[in-house]
């Protein structure tokens, strides 16, 4: 899975619940098959955004960890 | 299993949130029939407060508050206090040793403010309701003490009012939006680099820690392993993000249920744990089932979702580095505070005059146990009744916008 991301979010310095809702709002604004990555610096997101997106319908496709940052890549459905 | 193996998979990998929050649920009774008293960090924040009124010129002795909780000694010869000390270490090996600690600075002035007065209300809230997400929450329901559960739903319903507060243009930021894939990926090199470094600091801390604590078990053996502890409990809540907060939060943004679920489970544990040390002859910590715990836990809950984290969720993040939870720990310390400050004319009228309700006492024995676990089982069943109103939801508007696209 290497297709280049549609966009990129970039949420370093904001906390919960900020960074789960920032992620889904930027979903709702992209087209069925686009891809959006995400990076954030609050460890809690982790656990947060896969559960949200998932539940929500959404592919969390890959859930990194760099150190201190966290990279997300999630496929809007279609 | 090799050492990198082990380290990739347990050090750095964050762990599942039900199994560590069962075994905070064990450790926490265990904690409980060593040291006779809860797995509880917010009386020593207000102690801390005492202290630094004292260097003030105040004489927080003679507060009545401290008159109850005891102001005596430093942290050091405290069993809190150490505890928590072993809390912070814990806390920053797990985070060092993952790579995970650098200071992280928040995104406005005003996300710095909003955690100040958000820490200040959950500090204040806490220590009207005499304990936090622990003491009247997550260590307080197994205590079958009944302010605990009435200091849960507040906080329930608190949280669903901080969420609106939280939601306001206001306090929102706009997107930072990019077709460009980040690039602050691309030095491997460079964060390998750091991963020796934080690696050894990791180190050094849990050194320093364990020297510490072999110093305290020369004062006493409840105070030595009040450190131990502590080291576990901080170890344990970063490296399992246990956010509570996000438990509570999180029903009413986007109906999440699994932190939600561990936390029960693990009170599950700690009630048959707590039980059996009560049992035994241990004196089970009960307050007063007053309106002090419902606005308590009611200020505690809008608190905790302004500021982004409640007390152990500061304390662990704090040590990863992120600056706006140093800003919501000194907001709590002030808070719980300004209830010491005030509490003739607030525990007077708020909670002194109401009973102590101990579920053991109340119901009988075995009814008071199962009480609780039925509470408990019940609370399991609102979260998944709750999750399943957010995702129906999501599933109706999905299938609306699939029959007007079509």
């Amino acid at each position: 899975m290497s297709r280049k991301p549609d966009l990129s979010l970039d949420l370093r310095g904001e906390h919960c619940p900020y960074n789960a809702v920032a992620t889904l709002e930027a979903l709702a604004g992209m087209a069925p098959g686009q891809i959006l990555e995400v990076i954030t610096d609050c460890a809690q997101s982790v656990n947060g955004i896969p559960e949200d997106t998932r539940a929500k319908g959404y592919n969390c496709l890959t859930v990194e960890q760099h150190g201190p940052l966290f990279r997300f890549v999630i496929r809007v459905p279609g | 299993m090799s050492f990198t193996e082990f380290r990739t998979q347990y050090l750095v990998r964050f762990w599942s949130p039900i199994p560590a929050l069962l075994s905070l649920g064990v450790a926490s009774s265990c904690y409980f029939a060593i040291t006779g008293t809860f797995w509880a960090v917010t009386g020593e924040f207000t102690r801390w407060g005492g202290h630094i009124a004292a260097w003030l010129g105040f004489a927080p002795q003679q507060w009545s508050y401290f008159q109850l909780i005891g102001l005596k000694d430093s942290p050091l010869e405290r069993i809190d206090g150490v505890m928590i000390i072993g809390m912070f270490a814990g806390a920053l090996c797990a985070a060092l040793w993952a790579n995970n600690v650098q200071l992280r600075w928040p995104t406005s002035r005003r996300r710095l403010v909003q955690g100040l007065i958000g820490g200040i209300i959950a500090g204040f809230g806490a220590r009207l309701a005499m304990g936090c997400n622990l003491a009247a929450f997550f260590t307080g329901i197994p205590m079958f003490s009944l302010h605990a559960w009435a200091f849960m739903l507040a906080t329930v319903t608190g949280a669903w009012i901080g969420v609106k507060l939280c939601l306001l243009p206001l306090l929102r930021t706009p997107l930072r939006l990019d077709t460009v894939p980040s690039t602050l990926f691309a030095d491997t090199a460079a964060l390998a680099r750091r991963a020796r470094l934080q690696n050894r600091f990791g180190l050094l801390i849990a050194v320093l820690i364990l020297g510490f604590a072999a110093s305290r078990f020369e004062v006493s053996l409840v105070l030595g392993l009040a450190v131990l502890f502590g080291v576990c409990f901080g170890a344990v809540i970063e490296r399992g993000q246990v956010c509570f907060t996000s438990a509570v939060r999180d029903l009413w943004t986007t109906g999440r249920t699994r932190i939600a679920y561990g936390i029960l489970l693990g009170m599950a544990v700690a009630c048959l744990g707590n039980f059996g040390a009560i049992a035994l002859g241990a004196t089970p910590k009960i307050f007063w089932m007053g309106p002090n715990a419902v606005i308590g836990g009611l200020l505690f809950g809008i608190g905790i979702v302004l500021a982004g984290g409640c007390e152990t969720g500061w304390m662990y993040r704090a040590m990863e580095g992120q600056v706006h939870f140093w800003v919501v720990g000194i907001g709590n310390v002030i808070g719980g505070t300004l209830v010491a400050l005030f509490w003739d004319e607030l525990g007077g009228v708020l909670a002194l005059p109401y009973p102590k309700i101990n579920l053991l006492e109340q119901l009988g024995t075995g009814a008071g146990l199962l009480a609780s676990l039925i509470g408990l089982a019940l609370a399991a069943g609102l979260v998944y009744l709750n999750a399943r109103r957010h995702n129906q939801r999501h599933t109706a508007a999905a299938s609306l916008q699939e029959n007007l696209a079509q």
